[in-house]
């Protein structure tokens, strides 16, 4: 079976670009108004390759999902296209995956040259025990490593947002969690 | 250069190229230096799937709020519905109320038979003999306008009851009603049947309370039984 993937999308238009903005400050408010207005074309769109009504809620739901943490990872580069038809290009590249995994041939499937990067919940066992022991740490700790590294911030640009005194005062906050983390993990090898 | 500068250079891909070397230097050489990227590259995806388990939780919160509103929108959708199908029932009922009418006048209007009758010589009484040979003859157009240039018309309340209803006959229900009402307090032989007819023409213009009233009003004063359970029958329908 052929995907095929309209291109007749909006470009980038000022209410997008709108968007990004708030998304990139994590808005999460902006990510919910998204999902009320994309949720049914979203659904109704990709009925016509065969999902069932709960699988395409949830290819909705992960590529919304995936499309924010793209925009906050400033993964999103591409401002030719809107939105509207990244969230579907997103769409695209999980239903293949889903459709791999329902075992339909889907060789022919074009994964377009969109640039647009994949990146699912699937962690390897390691990686599994390591969230493990990162959810264990204090809320404080989660919040810099996930500055650090889901946002991508610079030490700066980590000091600018107010919550910290200084790049030292940032530096040691980091070190002193990366030192829990490790602990922890030293304690479940051991223990 | 810093061992651990390097690496969250790397894992959130700002290394300039200058960097790249001497990165890729130090990982092709130093194990524990691999180990190290390893698990910063490890917790970068935890931290990110952990991210995204939150905002599952939300993004699940909001599917209920999405499918809630779509109810209640369904909900309201249903109501304007109901609420124009009644509409559209009461409408409906009201157009078909004149027919209601239609059928009842069909089915109980006659007009009165003459039996006045007067047989009188003179040219004035010549004028009311043609008028009532045209009007038991069915000519009733003719007979209104005989009846009306009638010189004793004006004093003669009988006169005036055939007037009305060689009208009311000839579908002029709103003259007929006014000469009926002039003369339905006059005490003479045709007293109850100007209510029944009062009643009738105004039920044709569509006056029901008014023409509830004068069938009232007929049951009251006539002696006719079956024609008062006739009344009581059109006051049924002249109710719904």
């Amino acid at each position: 079976m052929m995907l095929t993937f309209c291109n007749d999308f909006d470009k980038m238009n000022k209410k997008d670009l709108d968007y990004i903005k708030r998304l990139e400050r994590q808005d999460e408010e902006a990510l919910q108004e998204l999902y009320f207005s994309f949720s049914i074309s979203f659904m109704k769109f990709f009925r016509k390759y065969g999902f069932t009504k709960p699988e395409r809620e949830d290819l909705f739901h992960d590529s919304l999902i995936a499309m924010y943490q793209n925009i906050i990872q400033k993964k999103f580069t591409n401002m030719d296209v809107g939105i509207k038809a990244y969230l579907w290009g997103i769409g695209k590249h999980k239903a293949i995956d889903l459709l791999r995994k329902k075992k339909i041939r889907s060789a022919e499937i074009l994964k377009s040259e969109d640039g647009i990067e994949e990146q699912n919940g699937v962690l390897t066992d390691r990686q599994k025990l390591l969230h493990q022991y990162f959810s264990a740490l204090q809320p404080s700790c989660k919040k810099v490593l996930k500055l650090f590294y889901y946002e991508g911030l610079t030490i700066n640009e980590i000091v600018s947002l107010g919550n910290y005194k200084d790049a030292n005062s940032v530096k040691s906050t980091k070190s002193r969690c990366i030192k829990n983390l490790r602990e922890l993990i030293n304690k479940g090898r051991h223990g | 250069m810093d061992k651990d500068y390097l690496i969250d250079q790397y894992v959130n891909q700002k290394l300039s190229e200058e960097e790249k070397v001497v990165f890729h230097e130090i990982l092709n050489t130093d194990e524990d230096f691999q180990e190290e990227v390893e698990m910063y590259v490890d917790l970068q995806k935890v931290v990110r799937e952990d991210e995204r388990q939150r905002l599952q939780t939300k993004v699940k919160e909001w599917s209920k709020i999405h499918r809630r509103r779509r109810r209640r929108r369904s909900y309201i959708y249903l109501a304007i519905l109901m609420v124009a199908s009644i509409v559209s029932i009461i409408l409906v009922l009201k157009l078909v109320q004149p027919s209601d009418i239609e059928g009842m006048y069909a089915n109980y209007f006659q007009v009165p038979a003459n039996d006045y009758s007067p047989v009188l010589r003179n040219s004035r009484e010549e004028l009311q003999t043609r008028a009532f040979t045209a009007y038991e003859s069915g000519e009733y157009a003719l007979a209104a306008e005989l009846f009306e240039q009638s010189p004793e018309i004006e004093v003669n309340p009988s006169l005036q009851f055939f007037y009305a209803n060689s009208l009311g006959a000839t579908g002029q229900f709103e003259s007929a009603v006014s000469i009926l009402e002039k003369i339905n307090q006059e005490d003479f032989r045709y007293r109850e049947e100007v209510y029944w007819y009062l009643g009738m023409f105004n039920a044709k213009v569509g006056k029901a309370s008014e023409a509830i009233e004068n069938f009232e009003k007929y049951i009251e004063f006539s002696p006719d039984e079956e024609k008062t359970v006739q009344a009581r029958e059109i006051i049924n329908i002249l109710e719904r």
